[in-house]
């Protein structure tokens, strides 16, 4: 079976980095980066089966980024970060297409289960 | 300038204070909330490693001293968030008192660091050659800096950098704040008269200076 490749996307380093070698560890292709500009950089790259973007980060925000990967990649599944209150940019994020929204911090079961049920898995 | 009752005044100050307060507390929890989530992976990272070695899988000393660090990184932004926060909360304690400007600057501009961030915007404060101390109504000053802010943030062009500096001379202890450009957006309307009235309250006045290729807003607490 393929492995899901992943690529996540968060401001904060420590925590896309950690996430990506906690998947890694299970089975799954991720890797982390760390803003919206490098997240473009590498689709452009290496093609993904799920992103996962953090919703407020400096620069281009992640429903500005969800936006122009839907475009340019209209098969890519899309799952948001927020952190708490922010559940209301959630629900636009999935009323624009996200697959779903997570709210921070997240137990890596439930992240994979929800790669796993965007990817089809 | 239309004059507003007592009354008008004193519930507007306190509803434009709710909400100023709300804002910081707002960003402040969500940035506490990312060190939450950075020590929450961490920690998990190192079950999945104790499950490697129990599996058979050599341990990577330098590896967990690695985790420890960033654990420890993240406990100490976490404890220095709090220490601002509970500081601002404090600052609606009494409504006159002797305070240090340049504390009170940087409790501000530390407190809305993230959400120039998120604007993509620099704020750097030049302390005064000299301590400065103010008397007043602290909470109000810092809500009237952070207003101050906010039009900076919200301008058409991007201000990539705030500069704060502050003095006092004969007639006032003054803060200047200079970026790019100024918000003259719908919105600004109403944050121009949140100001005016803050400094209004503060005995002080406003005033914004355009340069072509720089504006600023100073703010002055009148002697």
């Amino acid at each position: 079976m393929n492995k899901i490749s992943v690529l996540l996307v968060d401001d904060e380093e420590d925590l896309s980095l950690v996430l990506a070698e906690r998947l890694q560890m299970r089975g799954f292709d991720a890797e982390g980066v760390m803003s919206a500009e490098a997240a473009l950089g590498r689709l452009s790259e290496k093609s993904f089966g799920v992103i996962v973007i953090d919703i407020k980060m400096p620069g281009m925000g992640g429903l500005e980024l969800m936006r122009k990967v839907k475009h340019a990649y209209p098969g890519m599944q899309i799952i948001l970060f927020t952190g708490h209150g922010s559940s209301k940019e959630g629900e636009q994020g999935i009323a624009e297409g996200a697959f779903d929204y997570l709210i921070k911090p997240v137990k890596i079961e439930n992240l994979i289960k929800k790669i796993n049920d965007a990817a089809g898995v | 300038m239309n004059r507003i009752s007592p009354e008008d005044r004193y519930n507007k100050l306190m509803t434009r204070g709710l909400v100023f307060f709300g804002r910081i507390a707002a960003s402040v929890t969500h940035e506490l909330n990312n060190a939450i989530a950075i020590i929450n992976e961490h920690s998990g990272l190192l079950d999945d490693l104790a499950e490697g070695v129990r599996q058979g899988m050599p341990v990577d000393d330098k590896k967990l001293k690695t985790i420890a660090k960033k654990i420890a990184a993240q406990v100490d932004r976490g404890k220095e968030l709090i220490k601002r926060l509970n500081r601002f909360a404090h600052a609606a304690d009494e409504p006159l008192k002797q305070s240090d400007l340049d504390d009170l600057l940087i409790g501000i501009i530390e407190l809305s660091r993230r959400l120039a961030d998120l604007k993509g915007m620099q704020v750097r404060f030049e302390a005064a050659s000299s301590k400065i101390m103010l008397t007043g109504n602290p909470f109000f000053v810092q809500q009237a800096v952070f207003t101050a802010l906010e039009l900076f943030m919200e301008a058409a062009e991007k201000n990539r950098l705030i500069i704060v500096t502050c003095g006092k001379d004969e007639t006032a202890v003054w803060m200047k704040l200079t970026g790019a450009s100024i918000s003259v957006a719908d919105n600004a309307a109403s944050k121009r008269a949140d100001l005016a009235l803050l400094m209004e309250q503060l005995k002080g006045i406003v005033e914004y200076i355009d340069e072509g290729h720089q504006a600023s807003i100073v703010l002055k607490l009148l002697l």
